[in-house]
């Protein structure tokens, strides 16, 4: 899933949760050849951010929410966090240009993340509510991509 | 000779029977999804005493026609429970039966969770957009303009947040907690205090204080007697603005330290309390004049407590603040 300047609802129609599976895993071995082993807060930071999300979102939205489209969801745009992990192999990003795009990619990672949920749960103006803590929870994987 | 004969014409009157019973109702036997229809019964139970006599199920359907059909004796009960919800009619029932069991389960456990923690009402205030949320983070930093705090109602309850400023929301402050929580991280890396444990102890001190603030405010309301409109939620909601000038102090005190803190945190002390106040003057001080919320009963008693409860509530606003991050902040670098 690269994003895409127009989205529909169906594409969430069929949940999946391989891809998920599979960039977490693709974080967690970038982040192991730049010397950090740091599968445990992966995870833990995951879920408990998929928690509070979907807390948040059922709350939010007014048609129902489900678990597996959201960590679905979640976990696809997590793409972005993945490139600069492998990024932070080869070059370090603790300059300026490497806070510069960490915060791209957090941006790309929340705008995307906050465009499904939108169109997927029918919420009217309330894309940069949903974005905002999307862009916390990646920037907790930014945190640990960085530090 | 006669009765002999008699049993033995009966006996082959039985088997005539049966074959004249079985052979039209005999389908190809193993077509498990095409008999779910109850008229099918009678081949079902041919087929099940078929399979209990334990011919292969694929022989030749005369060999059925020669067994007996009759129920198997008892010490084979046990067998029978997971043969029979084998049938595909009854598995079509249970698995109908277990999903409407499902939901209703779901229903009742949704209803009892409601009791405890009221979701309906809690979703009232995250019902909000984008516009509501950046005007009130400009009221909340600049309320000394706003001239009408006054909260339109509907006829069960106030107005969803969406559509009315003033209203308070349960959004802005859970997420001013949660950037509080982690800005207090950052701030702390950035000094080199960071550990993971240190959020936590963050989050739960932050938290207990809240809680503590606001079992303190319910308290002063029940002893003083006081009928205000106020539910818990609002307190929470209220009480939760205040991570907001806490945010923006703290953030002040990366740039400018000290002085900068300072700077911060006695501006949006001001900014909140004029703010609290003259929200709550709407809600806890009776509305003198109006007609439409004229109560003769206690509604207008009290007055001085009102005050003072509004003075409590708005006053210790500053002092939570400065106790919940004056830690954080980072002490001047000693030049050596």
């Amino acid at each position: 899933m690269i994003v895409s300047r127009t989205t529909d609802a169906s594409v969430l129609q069929d949940t999946d949760l391989a891809g998920p599976l599979v960039f977490c895993l693709a974080l967690g071995a970038f982040l192991l050849l730049s010397g950090k082993v740091h599968f445990g807060y992966i995870y833990a930071i995951g879920v408990m951010g998929c928690l509070g999300i979907y807390a948040l979102l059922s709350l939010m939205a007014v048609s129902a929410v489900t678990l597996g489209t959201m960590v679905s969801v979640l976990g696809y745009c997590l793409l972005p966090m993945v490139i600069l992990s492998g990024i932070n192999v080869v070059l370090s990003l603790q300059g300026l240009t490497g806070f510069v795009l960490t915060g791209l990619a957090i941006a790309w990672c929340s705008l995307s993340a906050s465009k499904l949920f939108v169109t997927a749960l029918f919420m009217d103006h309330q894309q940069p509510l949903v974005a905002y803590p999307c862009a916390l929870l990646y920037g907790v994987f930014a945190l640990i991509t960085i530090f | 000779m006669n009765l002999v004969a008699a049993q033995k014409g009966s006996r082959k009157k039985r088997v005539s029977d049966t074959a004249a019973m079985s052979a039209p109702a005999y389908p190809p036997p193993y077509n498990p999804y095409a008999s779910a229809v109850p008229g099918n019964m009678p081949p079902n139970m041919n087929m099940y005493d078929g399979r209990y006599v334990l011919p292969p199920p694929y022989t030749a359907s005369p060999d059925y026609s020669r067994i007996h059909p009759s129920f198997p004796p008892a010490d084979q009960g046990f067998s029978i429970p997971s043969q029979f919800l084998n049938e595909p009619l009854v598995a079509n029932v249970a698995m109908q039966y277990g999903q409407a069991l499902v939901g209703s389960g779901k229903q009742l456990v949704g209803q009892e969770l409601e009791k405890y923690v009221p979701f309906s009402r809690i979703k009232y205030y995250f019902a909000v957009d984008t516009r509501y949320v950046t005007k009130k983070l400009g009221l909340l930093f600049f309320p000394f303009t706003h001239s009408d705090w006054s909260l339109r109602y509907e006829q069960d309850g106030p107005v969803q947040p969406r559509y009315e400023i003033n209203a308070p929301d349960l959004y802005i402050p859970t997420m001013a907690y949660v950037t509080y929580v982690l800005v207090a991280g950052l701030v702390l890396g950035m000094q080199d205090r960071f550990t993971p444990e240190v959020l936590s102890i963050q989050a739960s001190t932050a938290l207990a204080w809240t809680v503590f603030e606001i079992i303190v405010e319910l308290i002063t309301m029940y002893i003083t007697n006081i009928q205000t409109n106020l539910k818990t939620l609002d307190l929470i909601a209220y009480g939760g603005y205040k991570y907001v000038g806490i945010i923006f102090a703290v953030l002040l005190s990366i740039l400018f330290h000290k002085t900068g803190y300072f700077i911060g945190l006695i501006y949006c002390s001001m900014s909140l309390i004029f703010f609290l106040v003259r929200t709550l003057k709407v809600q806890i001080l009776p509305i003198g004049t109006s007609p439409s919320h004229h109560d003769p009963y206690m509604h207008n008693s009290g007055n001085k407590r009102r005050m003072y409860l509004l003075l409590f509530v708005a006053g210790i606003q500053p002092f939570l603040m400065w106790w919940l991050s004056f830690h954080l902040i980072s002490p001047p670098v000693p030049k050596s």
